[in-house]
């Protein structure tokens, strides 16, 4: 399991990669990326692209991100995921609190 | 004598010394080399030491076996047991016990000391420094005995860490109980329900309740709390305590999805929520209710055409993400025969894995339904397929997995059985008491529990809440739907008709604008026993129901089912006015004295 994340020349827009599993043990780390930025009206970008699988607690630091971007007016964008993480995110009705790609 | 000038030099420094070390120790010295061991003994014991003297390792060994001291002192030199085997027998006399060896080996053999340290001994003094350099004997105890003491701190800590654990395992035993007892209902024990539930530790996040429902029917409630262990069965708790509160009152799914929602909101920490399912088992419809927030799909088998009838899949979040009116709570309604058979599952079901890695998934779980779900003990073969699957890779969250019988759940619990013709306590008192619902109050409140619950506490007639419940909610119903909302009955005479008449329904209350209805209830005190009068009066047009009568008393259709229903249980049923109004009699007691 590994998080890196880059960062936009106007420190505006983070987008952050999740690789392998992201679970219990991801947690401390997604943290430190997405507190990396503090801007309000920030745009969070969530790369599923390398993620392999995706347990309750993921949902759940998904949720602790968007409580940070500002709840019903955060902007975050979970994009390029494969078949297994959509349907996890789907099951949890996900798409109604988050744009999913 | 020049050995004789050392030594009297030596005493002073041993006095010396002796003033300095605060310890004295038991020390066990075995040696064939008298004259060394005499004059090693004699410093010992001046500088304030216990020392026991032996000559040969099988003594050794019995003295070490007697008491063991804190310090054993080895002469290479030793006959019967050789040194090397004699100090490989202390430390496995000692046991767990840290007791320094200290070798005394001769000068000139270099080798001797690295074989006897690399072997058994923990340090190694020449037998020259005896005499010449004692002081260094004296440094190399205390140096050990440091080490014996922080070994012996350590056993302690660890004996100390074991308690502590035991201790909190015990605790948690004892709250494990009283989560069980808490949580577990005795209507899962009985025929209609099989299931599998196993949790990853001793504490379990997931939940699995039911009850029946005061009009008759059963519902189930299978939970997944975030996480696992205490801080997910802690959630479990209050969402326990709503549902079976709030079914033993009377309210619907919906009701109860709002408040457990709005109580883990507020209670969980962010990130942590709860996934569910309920099923709603209407009697007299055949049919079901069910919600999917976060779960994997519910499945219905029919056992008739033996296939896979139906899949509800998640339609909601899961409760405790976010605030009431975001909160999708409407039901999805399917027609169930009694053959069928409804099957839940939380994800430590799908998501399992076996040795290899893979996961069991849910098309693997449907596959095992659809292939066992003719057999007559389904439930256990479709265990056998997951349990095959797991083989017994360590679990990795709590598992819960559900077999509904429908014939069961469709049953009326019969509750004439245990009701008592005596009421003890409570006097009939003479109370009314009248409530009036406009367009906006008939949108957002439910009265029946409300009602019901008031006659309770009035005139605790706590045998009777499911009848009265029952009597209330028809009536009102009945107010709503055909005064009010002006639905027509008829819709519900098939199946596709009845969705349609609940998505009226439904349209129709949202768009309310005007109407209302008025609830009465009179109680009137007879002897030792009461009546209670109920009228409902509603603002729609009314029926003609004198023509209606005939039919009304014998119409078994879903429709009429209510009115008979009512009628059965009342003493008299009247209506009045322009058929917008409805007086029911409801009479209990009994003066007899109890048997």
């Amino acid at each position: 399991m590994s998080i890196t994340s880059r960062i936009s020349e106007d420190g505006r827009e983070i987008t952050i990669y999740i690789k392998g599993r992201f679970d219990f043990n991801s947690h401390q780390e997604f943290r430190e990326h997405y507190e990396s930025i503090n801007h309000p009206g920030a745009k969070y970008i969530i790369d599923m692209s390398g993620a392999e699988y995706m347990d309750s607690s993921a949902l759940g630091m998904l949720l602790l991100l968007r409580e940070q971007a500002g709840e019903d007016k955060a902007n975050i964008d979970i994009v390029q995921c494969r078949p297994e993480i959509r349907q996890i995110l789907e099951i949890a009705h996900f798409h109604q609190l988050f744009k999913i790609h | 004598m020049q050995s004789g000038r050392s030594v009297s030099r030596l005493e002073k420094n041993t006095t010396a010394l002796n003033r300095k070390s605060r310890e004295s120790y038991l020390i066990l010295l075995a040696s064939n080399d008298k004259e060394a061991s005499q004059k090693l003994a004699m410093l010992l014991t001046d500088d304030g030491h216990t020392v026991w003297k032996t000559d040969n390792g099988a003594q050794l060994l019995e003295t070490f076996d007697w008491q063991q001291p804190d310090i054993v002192i080895v002469d290479t030199d030793m006959p019967i047991i050789g040194a090397n085997d004699a100090t490989k027998l202390i430390k496995r006399l000692a046991g767990d016990s840290f007791i320094p060896v200290i070798l005394m080996v001769p000068d000139a053999d270099r080798e001797a000391k690295v074989r006897y340290l690399e072997i058994s001994g923990d340090d190694f003094i020449n037998k020259s420094c005896i005499i010449c350099n004692y002081q260094l004997v004296v440094a190399k105890i205390q140096a050990l005995m440091r080490i014996s003491k922080l070994y012996r701190k350590l056993e302690q800590q660890k004996d100390m860490l074991k308690n502590h654990q035991q201790m909190i395992f015990s605790e948690q035993q004892t709250a494990r109980q009283l989560f069980e007892k808490f949580l577990h209902s005795p209507l899962l024990d009985s025929s209609g329900i099989r299931y599998l539930q196993s949790s990853m530790g001793i504490f379990n996040g997931d939940l699995l309740l039911a009850a029946h429902k005061p009009a008759g029917g059963l519902r189930v409630m299978v939970g997944d709390m975030t996480g696992h262990g205490l801080s997910a069965a802690v959630g479990s708790v209050p969402a326990s305590e709503i549902f079976y509160s709030m079914t033993a009152k009377g309210y619907s799914i919906s009701d109860i999805l709002v408040e457990i929602n709005q109580k883990l909101r507020r209670l969980l920490p962010t990130g942590n929520f709860c996934a569910a399912s309920i099923i709603d088992f209407e009697c007299g419809r055949q049919q079901v209710s069910v919600w999917n927030g976060g779960m994997p799909d519910v499945v219905l088998f029919d056992s008739c055409r033996q296939k896979i009838k139906e899949k509800i899949g998640s339609g909601a979040l899961p409760l405790g993400v976010v605030d009431g009116d975001a909160l999708n709570t409407s039901v999805v309604y399917v027609d169930i025969m009694p053959g069928d058979y409804i099957y839940l599952c939380s994800d430590g079901v799908t998501e399992a894995r076996n040795p290899q890695g893979d996961m069991y998934g849910a098309q693997r779980l449907m596959d095992s339904i659809q292939r066992q779900g003719r057999k007559a003990n389904a439930f256990d073969a479709i265990r056998r397929d997951f349990e095959s699957f797991t083989d017994n890779e360590q679990i990795s969250d709590d598992i819960t997995l559900l077999e509904i019988t429908c014939s069961r759940a469709l049953i009326d619990h019969d509750d004439t059985a245990d009701l008592q013709t005596h009421e003890k306590g409570k006097r009939p008192t003479a109370w009314s008491v009248e409530l009036r619902l406009d367009a906006d109050a008939l949108r957002e409140t439910d009265p029946r529990p409300l009602l019901t619950q008031l006659v309770m506490d009035l005139q605790d007639l706590q045998t009777h809440r499911d009848r009265l419940f029952t009597i209330l909610a028809e009536l009102f119903s009945n107010a709503l739907e055909h005064g009010v909302l002006e639905l027509d009955s008829a819709l519900k005479n098939n199946h596709s008709g009845f969705i349609e008449y609940y998505e009226q329904r439904k349209q129709r209350l949202a768009s309310l604008e005007s109407g209302w209805i008025r609830i009465s209830l009179e109680h009137i005190p007879v002897d030792c026993k009461g009546e209670l009068h109920i009228t409902v009066e509603d603002s729609g047009r009314g029926f003609d129901f004198q023509r209606h009568q005939a039919a009304l008393s014998e119409n078994t259709t879903h429709s009429g089912r209510g009115i008979a229903l009512v009628r059965s249980l009342c003493q008299d049923l009247t209506f009045q006015g322009q058929g917008n109004s409805v007086r029911a009699i409801y009479a209990w007691g009994n003066c007899d004295p109890p048997h």
